[in-house]
């Protein structure tokens, strides 16, 4: 090391304080655009978590109605006017889903295909039922451990096929944001739901926090494919 | 002496996720003038430098729930500023590296020779002046600390790169003092 990089490292403090910093005037702007955190309120529930919570809510009857009409045989009516017949349900699950769910449903609740093949595992845990097991605040529910670990894994690849530690994050500021949006919500959600007896709850709000990221990130990934796109005709131009 | 100086790093944390506005100022204060100083070295303009501090601490404040405390709270809103100055800079295509032809220096002995003033002001100026690429390296790596195999991962080039750049800036800098 040179005398010029000793003498440099000796006066690093005095480095930081060679101008004036704006400090108050930063502080005003920062408080003016944005505030920065409050305490969290006493109730726990704002308007953000109540409206996935009523989304969560949507899901969870729905997956409870399906349920409760998965008997061992259904009684199916035809549409021409026949007796009823009796149809085991394995031969009639998928058409039966597509007639009852509701249009708006089916375009905007599909999950992601990268999720496609957690999600229905996942949901079918978080319900409990399947196995006839309830889950507890001791004995928390496998989606915790496992299928939160694939979506994970699911979300880490997505972050590293666009690069997000490297991105241009001025070019996607409004979809980072949602990102940032996101985490703030879920971290809520954890924290109000981590214990007791609401833990089937925090699962599905789970699952669908994971979808959306999912779907956010491809969402970014197909802007930066249309930019790279564009750029490259207009080389080509 | 205000009520939150002598307070410890993890208070200060605990306090400001609570909404505690004098625990958010007083860790507003405590780190600013640091990292606008890392930043303006960085981008080497003030007014840019003003608007990514405030960024900075945006994020800090909206992301200050993830911080775990792995690492010091000054580590940790550092890099976050050390990351908004080079995507400014990526972002304004600034962090091209020009190719180092110049007579390197064999040693630093030989560096040491040379008469240069021992005044930190002028240093400091004259850090401001130097390319965008081979000041961006020599912050990065004397003043911030990083490894030069780290700074090759940050700004995309390699290793070598990193260190053929940083020779380049302590000779303009050299220069810049004599």
């Amino acid at each position: 090391m040179s005398d010029l990089e000793k003498y440099i490292l000796e006066q690093r403090d005095e480095l930081d304080r060679m101008e004036a910093v704006p400090e108050e005037a930063m502080w005003q702007r920062i408080r003016a655009n944005h505030a920065p955190p409050q305490a969290p309120k006493k109730a726990g529930f704002n308007w953000k978590w109540l409206s996935i919570a009523a989304i969560v809510l949507v899901l969870a009857g729905w997956g409870l109605w399906l349920f409760n009409k998965g008997e061992p045989t259904v009684t199916v009516p035809l549409q021409t006017p026949t007796p009823k017949v009796q149809v085991p349900i394995a031969e009639q699950p998928k058409q039966r889903d597509e007639e009852q769910a509701p249009v708006a449903e089916q375009q905007n609740e599909t999950p992601p295909p990268a999720v496609a093949e957690a999600l229905p595992k996942a949901k079918k845990r978080s319900t409990g039922k399947a196995n006839g097991q309830q889950p507890t605040a001791k004995n928390p529910p496998p989606v915790v451990s496992e299928d939160e670990q694939r979506l994970q894994q699911l979300v880490a690849q997505k972050q590293r096929e666009i690069g997000l530690d490297t991105l241009d994050r001025a070019a996607y500021a409004d979809l980072l944001r949602e990102l940032d949006e996101l985490e703030i919500t879920v971290q809520e959600a954890r924290r109000d739901l981590g214990s007791g007896p609401q833990q089937e709850r925090l699962m599905e709000t789970l699952i669908r926090y994971y979808e959306l990221k999912i779907r956010i990130l491809e969402q970014i990934n197909y802007e930066i494919n249309k930019k790279e796109y564009h750029e490259a005709l207009e080389k080509r131009i | 002496m205000t009520a939150t100086e002598n307070i410890t790093e993890q208070d200060l944390v605990q306090q400001s996720l609570a909404g505690q506005e004098e625990a958010q100022r007083a860790l507003y204060g405590r780190y600013v003038g640091a990292m606008f100083h890392t930043v303006l070295r960085l981008v080497s303009n003030r007014q840019d430098a003003e608007d990514l501090t405030q960024e900075v601490f945006v994020k800090v404040f909206q992301r200050l729930d993830s911080f775990r405390g792995e690492s010091a709270l000054g580590a940790w809103i550092k890099r976050i500023a050390v990351n908004a100055a080079l995507n400014h800079l990526r972002t304004a295509d600034r962090l091209r590296m020009v190719a180092y032809e110049g007579q390197q220096p064999a040693t630093d002995e030989a560096v040491d020779e040379e008469d240069w003033a021992h005044d930190i002001r002028r240093i400091h100026e004259t850090i401001k002046t130097l390319p965008d690429g081979c000041r961006t390296v020599f912050c990065l790596h004397l003043l911030e600390g990083y490894r030069h195999q780290d700074v090759a991962q940050m700004l995309g080039i390699t290793e070598s790169t990193s260190k053929t750049q940083y020779m380049r800036a302590k000779r303009l800098l050299r220069e810049g003092m004599g």
